[in-house]
């Protein structure tokens, strides 16, 4: 069995940070990630970004580090998925990557994902994520559509829209869900946060040199088409539209940290649940620690200062002796975190999806799309009595599918939470079994 | 709450079943599930309601009663429960297992049920995916498919159009004789009292736990057993697959971990993979070593698997009775206290035989032909070995 000091989760900000800080302090490290390059959404597909705004400075840190990592003595498996754990081992499947690694310490950084609120017609070819969206034009150089519709709340939203704008494709809209005054709680931490003022900026400049329509709208939305979109109602409005791209901020994935048994702690602002973590984001097991996106939604910036955070005090763990200098560095990246959790709350409180879209679901939406579970019939299960996903998952097969509940599993939460009169905390997400994400059978079988 | 006729513990496919038949009759009955329904075993296992590997007698004879049960049951049930005859097909490693197998196609044919041998190219021919080296095997037509979740909620909707009153979420945490009445019984759960003339013990390998409180042992032990969900393309095999071992590991008398193939498509586009036996007190973690040995299983016999999509896993327990027989019925000593439990992995095959025995006892107060052999109390002298 291949035994390294310090196995990583995720090549995003946070797993580089974390690879780079600790194979500098001399550690043997195995970085894991499931993309052919390192990372993650945010350094592999940088966009149009400019340097001195918030964006740009947490990729251009990332993409330094980037850099860094190609030259430090890091294992890196790519197009590797770790499907399971047993205290800090891992179990691997990928194409170069052994079948298990033996960590001294675990650092979990497996990033988050999209959430969207289930809507009339939402799984209609021709709707996608903001972040989806983000990736073609970045990625592969594609613009999502001939008419693009963009809907949701918070800064990727105008991020799409600068990057639709600047690649000359055209911006029907932007219906922005969140409420003037929700952005108003954030006047007093963005005094801190200039950088982030510097972004909006740029953003607010593009959209309106363009003279794109920008419209605050609480309404659900509903896509309408044969077959492939071709209308999107929103409110009195119609828009004819091929391409809508939606999103309302992030949701944390979890899945592994379940399954090595961390304790949670329910965070509506940071996501929901996520791994109870002390301030050097050291989780209730002995040598996992978690960073980024999976222990609380606060973007690339906080995930860059969690992973170098994470790897010092699991480096310290492990026995490193830390200079004068880091113990600095270490007080620095506490207090920065602070700063940055505080920006999240706001951001993510923003960026919540109205409250409409959980009140007015109608039956024929699809909530489940892996196992084709609609709306009515989760109101049925919920009448014979369903109180908990678990629950929910045995009565109508939701979280059954490929996806293994990623896409359903928050937005039942939020159904439950407000339907069967509970509160959010009392619903646990779904139970982890291995594998955590989908592994061919033939891997499991050579494992061990 | 008013006085029930009878409180039913436990909401898995049995206490489904025994409420099914009790309201059926007219009684008015109470089941407490601890959580929500097929919360325990019933969701935890897979959906092959067989005939050929039970014992001639008893065994066999419950088999048969309950599978012609299920006939008559489903089509009184609303939604789709998934019940199909898509028979099982027994598939022999070597020679020594097709002599096996022709055995119990022999054995079995004696009982009146239907089973063909199957040759090297028969076998081939009727699943093209298994590997090409295997000996032959059978095949039995008669046996049936269920998805026994949803048989479970169908049932109970059932048993709640003709009264049943169904208490999710409640834990009984005392049971006792009633106070006032003699040969009642009431039940405390965290939050109510409840209380009747009969109390059916239908919790699976928990049931245990819940005579404990009344100095009642019995010799059910949990037997665990794994699964691996894997998306596999619709038509890969056509039929529930079973090792020729499979009988035998059934059977084992030994403590050792058995691991025989049984492989089955389910409608939603995905194969259950099992089975493993082990016991394992009441843990339900699934282990990296036995998921290992069901998936080597699995590609021995479905070569073409090893590069199907695993995507899930789970594991349940299985109340073993050391004859294999389930204990139904009658507690001595204890009026008006009945258990429906130890079927071990023939839960979802029995269960409706089981309802129909608890409902001869309670609702008619007779006492069915196979009372002695299905009796609780047989086991009063038994002894597990140290």
């Amino acid at each position: 069995m291949r035994r390294v000091d310090l196995a990583i989760v995720g090549a995003g900000p946070a797993g580089v940070a974390a690879a780079v800080t600790a194979a500098r302090r001399g550690l043997r490290v195995a970085l894991i990630d499931e993309a052919p390059t390192p990372g993650g959404q945010v350094l592999t597909n940088p966009g149009t970004s400019r340097p001195h705004d918030a964006r740009g400075q947490a990729i251009e840190r990332g993409q330094t580090l980037l850099a860094e990592l190609g030259r430090l003595p890091v294992e890196l498996y790519r197009e590797t998925i770790a499907w399971a754990l047993e205290g800090t081992c891992l179990a691997l499947s990928g194409p170069e990557s052994p079948s298990e690694i033996e960590a001294a310490a675990l650092i979990i950084a497996t990033g988050g994902r999209e959430y969207v609120p289930p809507f009339p017609g939402w799984t209609l070819p021709g709707v996608m994520t903001l972040g989806g969206a983000q990736r073609l034009i970045d990625k592969h150089g594609v613009l999502p559509g001939r008419s693009i519709l963009i809907a949701g709340a918070g800064p990727l939203m105008w991020a799409l829209a600068a990057s639709v704008l600047e690649n000359d494709g055209e911006v029907l809209a932007i219906l922005d869900a969140s409420r003037p005054a929700d952005w108003a709680r954030a006047l007093p931490l963005i005094g801190t946060l200039q950088d982030r003022l510097r972004l909006a900026w740029r953003y607010f400049k593009v959209m309106r040199g363009s003279r794109t329509p920008y419209l605050f709208a609480r309404g659900v939305l509903q896509a309408r088409g044969d077959g492939y979109l071709e209308a999107v109602l929103a409110g009195e409005r119609t828009y004819t539209a091929d391409s809508l791209c939606v999103g309302f901020g992030f949701r944390p994935n979890i899945e592994l940290l379940q399954l090595a048994g961390c304790g949670f702690v329910f965070e509506r602002w940071l996501g929901g649940w996520i791994p109870a973590i002390d301030e050097h984001m050291r989780t209730d097991q002995p040598a996992i620690y978690a960073a980024g996106e999976c222990s609380g939604v606060g973007g690339a910036a906080k995930a860059l200062l969690e992973g170098e955070l994470a790897a010092l005090a699991a480096g310290t763990g492990l026995g490193v002796r830390l200079e004068a200098h880091d113990e600095d560095r270490l007080e620095w990246l506490k207090r920065r975190r602070q700063r940055e959790i505080r920006f999240a709350r706001v951001l993510n409180h923003a960026c919540r999806p109205p409250r409409a879209y959980t009140d007015d679901l109608v039956d024929e939406t699809i909530l489940c799309r892996c196992e084709s579970v609609r709306y009515g019939q989760v109101e049925q299960a919920l009448q014979h009595g369903a109180t908990s996903l678990d629950g929910l998952k045995n009565e109508l097969r939701v979280g059954q599918g490929m996806c293994q509940g990623r896409t359903c599993g928050p937005v039942l939460q939020q159904v439950l939470a407000q339907k069967a009169g509970q509160t959010r905390e009392q619903i646990l997400p779904f139970h982890v079994r291995p594998p955590v994400k989908p592994v061919e059978l033939g891997k499991l079988q050579e494992a061990g | 709450m008013k006085h029930q006729d009878v409180i039913i513990i436990g909401g898995g496919l049995i206490g489904a079943c025994c409420a099914d038949v009790l309201t059926g009759k007219g009684l008015e009955t109470t089941l407490i599930e601890r959580r929500f329904p097929a919360s325990g075993s019933s969701r935890a296992c897979d959906g092959l309601i067989l005939l050929w590997d039970k014992n001639p007698g008893p065994e066999m004879a419950l088999g048969q009663a309950s599978v012609g049960l299920w006939e008559n049951l489903v089509p009184q049930l609303d939604g789709d429960v998934e019940f199909r005859q898509s028979g099982t097909v027994l598939v022999a490693e070597d020679e020594g297992s097709l002599e096996r197998s022709r055995q119990i196609v022999a054995d079995i044919a004696a009982q009146g049920i239907t089973a063909t041998l199957l040759e090297r190219r028969e076998l081939q021919e009727i699943e093209p995916a298994l590997a090409v080296d295997l000996a032959g095997g059978a095949i039995f037509p008669q046996d049936y498919q269920i998805d026994p979740r949803r048989a479970t909620f169908s049932i109970l909707r059932k048993a709640q159009r003709q009264g049943l009153q169904l208490l999710n979420g409640e834990e009984v945490i005392e049971l006792r004789r009633h106070p006032g009445r003699s040969g009642g019984w009431e039940a405390a759960t965290q939050k109510h009292v409840y209380a009747a003339d009969y109390i059916v013990c239908a919790a699976g390998v928990w049931t245990t736990k819940l005579l404990h409180m009344l100095a009642i042992e019995l010799p059910i032990r949990p037997r665990k057993g794994q699964i691996l969900v894997i998306k596999a393309p619709r038509d890969l095999i056509r039929h529930p697959l079973l090792e020729g071992g499979y009988g035998d590991a059934v059977h084992a008398g030994t403590d050792d971990l058995q691991v025989a193939l049984v492989a089955e498509m389910t409608p939603a586009g995905t194969m259950l993979v099992g089975s493993s036996r082990q016991f394992a007190g009441f843990d339900t973690d699934v282990s990296r070593d036995v998921l290992q040995a069901l998936a080597r299983r699995a590609t021995r016999f479905i070569p073409e698997l090893a590069r199907a999509q695993w995507i899930r896993s789970y594991a349940g327990l299985r109340p073993w009775s050391p004859d294999h027989l389930p204990l139904i019925g009658p507690v001595a000593g204890f009026e008006g206290l009945y258990v429906a439990t130890g079927h071990e992995g023939a839960g979802i095959c029995l269960a409706p035989v089981t309802g129909e025995l608890i409902g001869e006892w309670i609702a008619e107060e007779i006492s069915p032909s196979l009372a002695d052999a299905i009796s609780p109390g047989r086991f009063r002298d038994y002894h597990p070995e140290p």
